[in-house]
């Protein structure tokens, strides 16, 4: 497996949604790379097929997980899984990502990324299964994402940081440091997002995501449906100061504006971040 | 008489048509297989790169031919004020732009409007009209996608002609034979057999059709038209302004003019049609969308047989 300090550095990309699928395209230039979500990939139509044909061609990607559900206690879905090694085998990319989070329990789906609490017993459950999706999928390295936690759990042992340490350093896995789910933890948890930054482990993090929030009755929310805020630009600057990240993904799900108004957000990020290494 | 007694000159006539029919059926799925496998395109050249900056020329022409792409000349003239269409008639607009800012083909196009005076469509589409006009352009294009190997040049089709004629040689000299022998022998009942032939000249002229893609070009469009499907909603919808984007021209370009019915642009697309031209490269009207000629244009694309 590729060390991750070895790990191409694929400038700054979108988070693939379908309705700029064509701008995306007439516009290359303002796209270094493409995050693509795996799920939509999976045994896919023949649309769908020729779609990620035609992205891999143009685009490096990286596939982006939902539902391997890496902290369910009951193990990982053999299916899912295979079908995920399947589509990485399809593109042969750099790396892969996943969320450190719960979305079945009991066999059920809950359809939401649920937060894990700060537990030794967690970080054992999540160090178990990516032990058993490194035997399905070898060679790819799989780097994890720090979600949004509306509420602190009982019972936690670890502050969060600690936990993404434990599991980072248990696992030797990268880390995909989603900087507005960490800009919103530390407004709605009351924390300092930079002192949360330097409690990690910065070598691990291979790359960010990044997006706008909303609030909603005091609360932030990651709604990836408004513009990146000034705090998180603030936040990508400080990654900056400190490590060289390998990539970074605007995530913008709602709400899609023109492409333009990525486009910018985009080349703002490619300012602090610097774009792609020349091949 | 020599010739007269073997295993085919002595097999009753019913048997005969059985095994002519059975004869005709593996030869020809034989020379279906043949005429695919000749194709190599897709198979030795891989799939063509997809282009960073796709062009709406290239495009139009490899899926619909000449027409297509003077369709889209006109559009771009239209789009960018050099030209203004009344109705059925275009003309040179009061103040166009300089010429020189218009890319070759639509520079040499614009060139085919004269100073106050009006063409109409049927000028325009017309055998001695624009794509006349644009023939050594067209004819640098033809090559680029030849030499490509998007379209079919012409040892492809001196090989299908000796496919097919060995066909013809296997089945119409079996069937002469048999009516020979049979009138030979005082038999007058043929009928079915000269039908049968018949069926082989259908089955000749059928897989005679030259296509224009080759299969590497198929492959090429098909991509294309998968990946931009979603500009045929964005001009439907003017999701953005539609007499100056440049992605009218690549939608047009990819699917044909259909998708401008309904749109700013719907007088274009209603008279800015083609006479009907059976000859290969004149393009299959409004708009053979997703499947070019391929597999039969829909409807609106008659004419069409000789595309591919």
């Amino acid at each position: 497996m590729t060390a991750l300090a070895d790990l191409p550095r694929l400038g700054v990309g979108l988070g693939f949604r379908e309705p700029h699928r064509e701008d995306i395209l007439l516009r290359r230039g303002d796209v270094d790379f493409l995050e693509i979500i795996a799920d939509h990939y999976m045994a896919p139509n023949a649309e769908k097929s020729v779609e990620l044909d035609v992205l891999a061609e143009v685009f490096p990607l990286v596939p982006h997980g939902l539902n391997l559900s890496l902290g369910s206690a009951e193990g990982i879905d053999e299916a899912y899984l295979n079908d995920f090694a399947e589509l990485i085998e399809r593109i042969r990319p750099p790396w892969w990502s996943e969320h450190i989070a719960f979305t079945r329990a009991g066999g059920v789906e809950i359809g939401h990324l649920s937060p894990l609490p700060f537990t030794h017993e967690a970080v054992d459950a999540v160090c178990q299964n990516i032990e058993r999706v490194r035997r399905v999928i070898p060679s790819t390295p799989l780097i994890l994402e720090n979600i949004t936690y509306p509420l602190a759990l009982p019972g936690a042992e670890l502050s969060e940081a600690e936990f993404l340490r434990a599991i980072a350093e248990s696992t030797g896995c990268g880390l995909l440091l989603d900087i507005t789910n960490v800009y919103v933890n530390s407004g709605n948890h009351g924390y300092d997002a930079i002192e949360f930054l330097d409690s990690l482990p910065l070598d691990n993090v291979v790359q960010l995501h990044f997006v706008g929030v909303e609030e909603r009755d005091g609360c932030l929310m990651d709604s990836h449906a408004r513009p990146t805020p000034e705090p998180v630009w603030s936040l990508m600057e400080a990654v900056a100061e400190r490590i060289e990240v390998r990539g970074a993904i605007l995530e913008r799900d709602e709400n899609l504006p023109a492409f333009g108004e990525l486009a910018e957000e985009l080349e703002r990020a490619r300012s602090i971040l610097g774009g792609r290494a020349a091949a | 008489m020599d010739g007269m007694n073997n295993l085919i000159a002595d097999m009753p006539g019913r048997s005969f048509l059985g095994f002519y029919i059975l004869v005709g059926v593996a030869s020809t799925l034989f020379l279906y297989f043949l005429l695919k496998r000749a194709d190599r395109s897709l198979a030795d050249g891989g799939r063509r790169q997809f282009p960073e900056e796709p062009d709406p020329y290239e495009i139009a022409y490899l899926r619909g031919g000449e027409q297509e792409l003077v369709r889209v000349a006109v559009l771009e003239l239209i789009q960018r004020g050099y030209l203004e269409q009344k109705s059925h008639k275009v003309s040179r607009t009061s103040n166009p732009p300089d010429g020189a800012h218009l890319e070759p083909i639509a520079r040499v196009a614009f060139e085919y409007f004269p100073l106050m005076k009006e063409r109409t469509s049927g000028e325009i589409f017309g055998r001695a009209g624009l794509r006349l006009h644009l023939k050594s352009v067209i004819a640098d294009l033809d090559h680029k996608l030849k030499k490509n190997r998007l379209l079919f040049n012409d040892m492809d089709s001196e090989h299908r002609v000796i496919l097919l004629a060995a066909f013809a040689v296997v089945m119409f000299g079996l069937g002469f034979y048999k009516i020979m022998v049979a009138l030979n022998k005082g038999y007058s009942n043929i009928l079915f057999l000269i039908l049968l032939m018949f069926g082989v000249g259908g089955v000749i002229y059928v897989l005679g059709i030259k296509p224009r893609r080759t299969q590497r070009g198929q492959d090429y469009l098909e991509r294309l038209q998968a990946a931009f499907n979603g500009l045929v909603a964005s001009v439907q919808r003017e999701t953005f302004p539609i007499m100056e984007d440049t992605r009218v021209l690549l939608a047009v370009g990819l699917f044909g003019t259909n998708i401008l019915d309904g749109t700013l642009l719907t007088d274009f697309h209603s008279k800015m049609v083609p006479a009907p031209d059976r000859s290969h490269g004149g393009g299959c009207g409004g708009g053979c969308g997703g499947d070019g000629c391929g597999g039969g244009c829909g409807g609106g694309c008659g004419g069409c047989g000789g595309c591919g």
